[in-house]
């Protein structure tokens, strides 16, 4: 293999295994903000290890430039969507779960 | 006939049509039904588009150039139901839209928006004004009995 | 298995599986989120299919404006569907079966997934594809047919594909039409038209198609179908007029005071005014290159409204009432259908029928064709616009008491 295909395997798995542990998060997690902190995740950095992936097996410089300014985009906005989310909830009077709310068991 | 191997992936297409219309008969909420047709479009316009495909094609963007380098080799998909499906997506939404506004008008009138009790609240309706044109008829009839015995 | 079969049931599973969810969930708020959900997996699904504008308008559609009117729909209406008595509708199900059934049972006699010598790749597509309808209609303007051009063989069904026996049942020719082999080739169709014959094609570089438009989904939209195209356009001025006759309550005064909800909102505030311009620019820019790539009119106008809607959602509708009026959003819904029929017009004045392109331009008739249908997707993208931002208005009306 080329070393552009191995390296974008590299950042394509990483990419799937942050989204996965990501999805596992929003599941399992015990409370609101813990999981939108999860999706967050998935959302940015996700997205952008796989962009990167697919950008060192693209053939000509324009699509390449093309998935750059797209991840480029999406790391500006999805961000803001999440702290959109999150100050909402905080705004209507959700608190964060502690450990002592329900005898220590999430 | 052609064998199952080669056309089980519209059976999947017809499962989404039902789900949509299942949705469409059952669910009293209107707001429900109005999703579930959406369901319903989108599914024929699934089984639309795959009609469409062609082995080995590509989309129908022509990329061949007569004296050039670059020669695409292999077929292209059939423009054809892509035209007729990208109208239908946008009635789709003009509908929802529609519907949604209707929705929005018999909350307002009617105070709910479940469907069983919209029919139960125009059934009391109706049957509150026939009562009351009975009660009506009623009391006429008496006023002229009683007018006539008054003048006899 | 190859992997487009292995992607594609992947997809399916999940399509089907929100499909339930919609149908089955209480909460009319989950409900909203997963047809969104559901649509972006619908164009995913039609991606795999290779159908690009479809997608694209399914995600521009479905993902964003169904989610927001749904969404502004439930603030009215209320969050919860009451719950039902029997869980399962046991006649809509049996309704539903038989349907369903009858449906396959028809599915059998259609051709295979992909097959190439399917009827409908044949007759109407090769023709157009071809380029001949010019020929075949004597379209006066365009370019004369050639020496011992018969126009017989497009008249009936695909000249290459010869003895189609008249028994429908018979259906093995399928297996030795040539249509199996090439498929829907351009521009090596040996009935292909010389290029070199179309006048103004000195004027064009050799791989330009003589100015005729590559994406042949825009090309059929435009103006294979361009009457079918313009009432489109009006179907959505309806929506949109009939969402203001059934919504739009005379001004209360006080109405446009209500300050800006999210516009203290720091981070908000800044990334929308540093995304508007970009999201306003990529909606003209799928408007107009809808004729060299995937996109058109229905996509870019949903982009646009977009951008207001953004605009409205964070500084407040009173700030977007300063920006746009609602007389000159309601004046530019008509405007659109203006210019779809202005541009038809102007077709017929310079000669033409009306929506007959190659008049626009006399020198060279795929540039002609090329402007006639920039301009009716402007007419189409100003419409679907305007007409987006006005039934996000009248759903985001609060409740007057």
């Amino acid at each position: 293999m080329h070393w552009n295909e191995i390296v974008t395997t590299v950042l394509l798995s990483l990419g799937c295994v942050i989204s996965f542990s990501g999805s596992y998060g929003v599941i399992k997690l015990p409370d609101f903000y813990a999981r939108l902190h999860a999706a967050g995740k998935t959302d940015s950095l996700a997205q952008l290890l796989i962009f990167l992936g697919l950008v060192f097996v693209t053939p000509d410089l324009l699509t390449q430039i093309k998935l750059l300014l797209v991840a480029m985009v999406l790391l500006i906005t999805a961000p803001t969507a999440t702290h959109a989310i999150t100050k909402a909830a905080h705004l209507d009077g959700l608190r964060p779960w502690t450990k002592s709310e329900r005898g220590g068991r999430p | 006939m052609t064998d199952v191997l080669g056309i089980y992936n519209y059976w999947i297409y017809v499962l989404l049509m039902m789900i949509g219309l299942y949705g469409v008969i059952a669910k009293p909420n209107l707001i429900k039904q109005a999703i579930a047709l959406g369901l319903f479009q989108t599914g024929i316009f699934l089984y639309y588009i795959s009609m469409a495909v062609i082995d080995g094609g590509t989309a129908p963007i022509w990329t061949t150039i007569e004296h050039g380098a670059q020669k695409f080799q292999g077929p292209y998909d059939n423009p054809l139901p892509h035209v007729l499906i990208l109208t239908a997506i946008v009635v789709s939404v003009s509908v929802l839209a529609v519907a949604l506004a209707l929705i929005i008008n018999i909350k307002r009138q009617y105070g709910t928006i479940e469907a069983d009790e919209i029919e139960a609240m125009d059934l009391a309706d109706k049957a509150r004004d026939y009562v009351r044109g009975q009660v009506v008829d009623a009391a006429d009839d008496a006023e002229t009995k009683l007018e006539g015995r008054h003048h006899v | 298995m190859n992997a487009v079969v292995l992607i594609d049931t992947l997809l399916l599973l999940l399509v089907t599986v929100s499909a339930i969810a919609i149908i089955e969930v209480r909460s009319l708020y989950s409900s909203a989120m997963l047809t969104g959900v559901y649509s972006l997996l619908m164009a995913l699904v039609w991606v795999n299919m290779h159908s690009m504008d479809v997608a694209f308008t399914e995600a521009a559609v479905g993902g964003g404006i169904s989610t927001i009117l749904l969404i502004g729909t439930l603030v009215h209406v209320g969050r919860e569907e009451k719950p039902l008595k029997k869980r399962l509708h046991v006649p809509a199900l049996i309704f539903t079966a038989l349907t369903g059934a009858a449906l396959i049972y028809g599915t059998l006699d259609m051709p295979r997934f992909g097959d190439p010598a399917a009827p409908i790749h044949h007759y109407r597509v090769p023709e157009m594809l071809a380029q001949t309808v010019g020929f075949v209609n004597k379209t006066p303007g365009k370019q004369p047919a050639p020496e011992g051009f018969d126009a017989q063989q497009y008249r009936t069904f695909d000249g290459r594909v010869k003895d189609i026996p008249a028994d429908p049942t018979d259906t093995a020719w399928r297996e030795n039409s040539p249509l199996r082999t090439e498929g829907l080739l351009i521009p090596t169709v040996p009935y292909q038209h010389d290029a070199h014959a179309e006048p103004g094609h000195h004027l064009h570089p050799p791989d330009d198609f003589n100015g005729h438009v590559p994406n042949s989904v825009t090309s059929l939209l435009a103006a294979y179908r361009g009457y079918d195209t313009m009432f489109e356009t009006t179907v959505i001025f309806t929506a949109g007029v009939s969402l203001i006759l059934l919504l739009r309550r005379p001004r209360r005064e006080g109405y446009l005071q209500k300050g800006a909800p999210l516009g203290d909102q720091v981070i908000l505030r800044v990334v929308t005014k540093m995304s508007i311009p970009f999201i306003l620019i990529f909606g003209f820019y799928v408007i107009t290159h809808g004729e060299l790539g995937p996109g058109g009119g229905f996509q870019g106008g949903v982009i646009l409204a977009t951008a207001f809607i953004l605009y409205a959602l964070i500084f407040g509708r009173p700030a977007l009432y300063r920006i746009v009026p609602p007389p000159v959003s309601d004046v530019l819904t008509g405007v659109g259908v203006l210019v779809y029929s202005g541009t038809g017009a102007a077709c017929m004045l310079l000669g033409g029928k009306f929506l007959d392109y190659a008049f626009l331009n006399t020198a060279s008739p795929g540039d002609g064709e090329a402007l006639g249908m920039t301009l009716v997707e402007y007419g189409v993208g100003i419409t679907v616009s305007m007409v987006m931002l006005t039934i996000f208005n009248q759903l985001a009306e609060e409740q007057s008491k």
